[in-house]
């Protein structure tokens, strides 16, 4: 069974390091893939995607009209997203971005798990060791004092026959 | 009557401020008789806030549109049914409703404080008075529900069409009964720490609330999550709004108390964590009720912005430093009896488990947060949407789930290496061949293989337990193996309503993880007898159908349905409008299989008569909601009062009210 085990965990470290990646790099966008990583600025707090299906918007209309306008320009996703930011700022972007001040959106919450994990780690690690310490001396009192009530046995097994 | 509820309310106020202190002395100075006083002034505040929340109603039925907050949310035409809603719609009614629940709740508390942990109650109920007063004072003094207008409006605003559906009475008041039961366990810890009282006697009353709440919270995403879902329209049940968040992480931190709890109550570890995890899960709460009614971010959820925003971030800022100050106070009185033996153990394992839950809860809150952090530091508002959080919570999610599974396979103290083999080969068995059919018949991506795999470790690490249970029974009682099934699980209650909350937690998982990775879509505008092709559906419109009612006007695309060319019925979308406004509302046709959903939006029309239509296929969504109510069952099981241990512990004798002791601290 373990032999077995063993052979399918391989295979699937094989699998996972030849996976291969699911989109092009030369793929055109598509609209709903570049409506879904802008927000609406309606004040509705939705994608524009989203706020496109659930509700009639002009806003939202508006911002799918000019992303079919640039797509059909022929201009790249991080094109399209950058021409909106430069219209409406930052916050129309559904992704902070990974650089600068942003970057500590992305950064901060694996960050503070990764601080936790180490946190706890040690803390196990210094716990189990004084636990361990704790045992031996509990063994050996154990012990000594088990050897004392031996000696007493015996003592008094002698003056019996004396 | 508004002017007599809005009495009810300041008397309702002075009384809870009086009881809260009275409560509080009378238990430091040991005086019987004042604490006697408060537990009175408990059931008179309750009879107080009963009267308000019954006069804004009566103001409601009656119509009585004099009243700012009822002609606002009801108008003559709103069904009797609906208008009952309003009491919780806006801002002030539902902090009137919220108030109305927490002084139910320390009534029950204060009840069953006749027969346990009599000496500690005194203090619970000063806790939840003083947040109650409060509450109220808010209501009273800068959201009162009853406020007149100088001159009565002829007819009143109505209710938003939005709400106008029977969510309404689901989602809102689940929410809203989860977030004020955590005052509860919240009241049971401060309790402890200010009477000084740091042994297990809270975390028993503390566990048991907190599942009540628990079980709330997650019927009120869900119920949400169902509304987003058919009404709302959003192509989606789950949008990371601002406001679903606020209820989504107070969800998260209780999680990981009631699985550290358990740690306290088998080996007295944990103390001091336990405390910080109901202090954190309150402190979450207020902060959802802050972020739903300060504006302080763009939500379709929230209410405007008003004077209550600072009261109530004054209330959280309080809370939190309060009991941060009490918890320092107390300190070196919560060390744990025992400590941790091995990194291998069931209690490091449940340590992570706490971890990536709180960590979890902190990305969803630091997004949250974020745009209002950048604004302030950069003067730069940054948005956070939903592909933000999909990107940061899904290696935490995996994470969470294959921690489900491991944790029971490892024992207590220290796992041994022949412990891990035997526990682990099996649920490997079933995790790592699933990896491979999976890939081999296409599934892409990684993350998919990945989930899926997990999920099918956890379920085969939970079919072991069970198995092994039954065996036990079967060998050890004679009961044949369909009886020793239910009788394993009445007769281990806890246990095993906690294995089926995680086999809920699996199919809900799945369904997530199938929806969001596989789910197809497409979208045109079609003229009638033209068809959109979406995997082997295809859905073919028909005509569209006006229906005019009073005041109201719905659309409807009607549509035939074929899968891989057989028929499949028809459905029917679509958009009314409501209301004085004429606000339109989405309402999706769906077609709802354990498979999969065929989900078909109707976002517009043309003057030709032309439809544009989103259809979408969503696989296995409908696992969400079967795997949502297998958590509630499994909840309501371990919850369940153990009759065996009821008859161990020695019966407590009713004690007259004029002879109840209070103890000190």
């Amino acid at each position: 069974m373990r032999r077995w085990m063993l052979l399918s965990a391989t295979a699937l470290v094989l699998v996972f390091a030849a996976w291969p990646s699911t989109t092009g790099a030369d793929d055109p966008p598509s609209v709903h893939e570049i409506a879904g990583e802008l927000m609406c600025q309606c004040g509705c707090g939705m994608t524009v995607a989203t706020c496109q299906e659930s509700m009639p918007c002009t806003t939202s209309d508006a911002m799918v009209q000019d992303i079919q306008r640039q797509i059909g320009e022929g201009k790249s996703k991080q094109e399209i997203l950058g021409r909106f930011a430069s219209i409406y700022g930052e916050q129309v972007l559904a992704l902070p971005r990974k650089s600068g001040f942003s970057l500590a959106a992305w950064v901060t919450p694996f960050l503070a798990l990764s601080a936790g994990a180490v946190l706890i780690s040690a803390l196990v690690w210094f716990w189990a060791k004084r636990g361990a310490a704790k045992s031996e001396v509990a063994a050996a009192e154990a012990s000594s004092e088990e050897f004392r009530s031996y000696e007493e046995r015996v003592d008094q097994d002698l003056a019996l026959l004396e | 009557m508004a002017d007599l509820g809005y009495a009810a309310i300041i008397t309702a106020f002075i009384i809870s401020v009086y009881c809260a202190v009275a409560a509080f002395v009378g238990a430091r100075a040991r005086i019987n008789e004042l604490w006697l006083s408060a537990r009175n002034a408990v059931f008179v505040t309750f009879g107080l806030t009963s009267l308000a929340s019954a006069a804004l109603v009566y103001s409601f039925f009656t119509r009585d549109f004099s009243i700012a907050y009822v002609a606002e949310y009801s108008s003559s035409d709103l069904p009797a049914s609906y208008t009952l809603a309003g009491w919780w719609a806006g801002q002030a009614g539902s902090m009137l409703f919220m108030a109305w629940i927490l002084s139910l709740l320390s009534v029950i508390v204060v009840v069953q404080g006749q027969r346990r942990n009599r000496e500690m109650i005194p203090f619970v109920a000063a806790v939840l008075m003083g947040i109650l007063a409060y509450f109220l004072g808010v209501i009273a003094f800068a959201s009162n529900p009853l406020e007149k207008m100088p001159l009565a409006l002829s007819e009143g605003m109505g209710l938003n069409p939005l709400l106008r559906t029977s969510d309404m009475f689901s989602h809102p008041t689940t929410l809203l009964l989860g977030f004020v039961i955590f005052t509860v366990p919240f009241a049971f810890a401060m309790a402890a720490l200010i009477s000084g009282r740091l042994d297990d006697w809270w975390i028993h009353s503390a566990r048991r609330w907190t599942l009540i709440a628990w079980i709330f919270l997650s019927l009120g995403n869900l119920f949400g999550m169902v509304w987003a879902y058919t009404v709302l329209g959003w192509g989606g049940y789950w949008g990371w709004d601002p406001v679903e968040n606020a209820a989504f992480m107070p969800w998260l931190a209780a999680t990981a108390f009631l699985h550290s709890v358990m740690i306290q109550e088998r080996r007295g570890m944990l103390k001091l964590w336990n405390m910080v995890l109901v202090i954190i899960t309150y402190t979450l709460c207020l902060f959802g009720t802050l972020l739903t009614r300060s504006g302080m971010l763009s939500s379709v959820h929230a209410f405007a912005m008003g004077a209550v925003g600072p009261l109530l971030l004054a209330l959280t800022g309080l809370v939190l430093v309060g009991s941060l100050v009490l918890l320092w106070m107390r300190l070196p009185r919560l060390r744990s009896e025992h400590q941790l033996d091995s990194l291998v153990s069931r209690e490091a394992s449940f340590l992570a488990n706490n971890l990536v839950l709180l960590g979890a809860a902190f990305a969803v809150f630091w997004g949250t947060v974020f745009p209002i952090l950048s604004d302030a530091v950069r003067g730069v508002k940054v948005g956070v949407g939903p592909p933000f959080y999909e990107q940061t919570m899904a290696p935490m999610f995996l994470a969470l789930i294959v921690l489900m599974g491991i944790c029971p396979l490892i024992g207590w103290r220290k796992a041994s290496p022949e412990n891990l083999a035997r526990n682990f080969v099996y649920p490997l068995a079933v995790a790592m061949p699933l990896a491979l059919t999976l890939y081999l018949v296409g599934v892409r991506p990684l993350y998919a293989v990945l989930a899926f795999s997990a999920l099918g470790f956890v379920a085969g690490a939970i079919t072991l337990e069970f198995w092994r249970g039954v065996r036990a029974r079967h060998r050890g009682h004679g009961d044949s193996y369909p009886v020793a099934l239910p009788r394993l699980v009445w007769h281990n209650r806890r246990r095993y309503g906690g294995h089926i909350v995680h086999i809920g937690v699996i199919l809900l998982a799945m369904g997530i993880a199938a929806s969001q990775m596989f789910s197809t879509s497409a979208e045109a505008t079609v003229a009638p007898g033209e068809s959109i092709a979406v995997r082997d559906y295809v859905v073919t419109f028909r005509e569209l159908k006006e229906s005019a009612g009073s005041n109201s006007l719905r659309v409807t695309a009607m549509l035939d349905v074929s899968r891989g060319g057989n028929d499949a019925g028809t459905l029917e979308a679509s958009k009314r409008f409501e209301g004085n406004d004429q606000q339109p509302v989405t309402d999706v046709g769906l077609r709802s299989r354990p498979q999969e959903d065929l989900y078909v939006v109707l976002s517009g029309w043309t003057d030709d008569g032309k439809a544009i239509l989103k259809v979408a296929v969503n696989p296995l969504v409908m696992w969400i909601w079967i795997g949502g109510g297998v958590m509630v069952v499994g909840t309501l099981i371990a919850l369940w009062p153990d009759g065996r241990r009821g008859r161990r512990l020695p019966v407590l004798e009713r004690v007259p009210v004029g002879e109840l002791e209070v103890g000190r601290a």
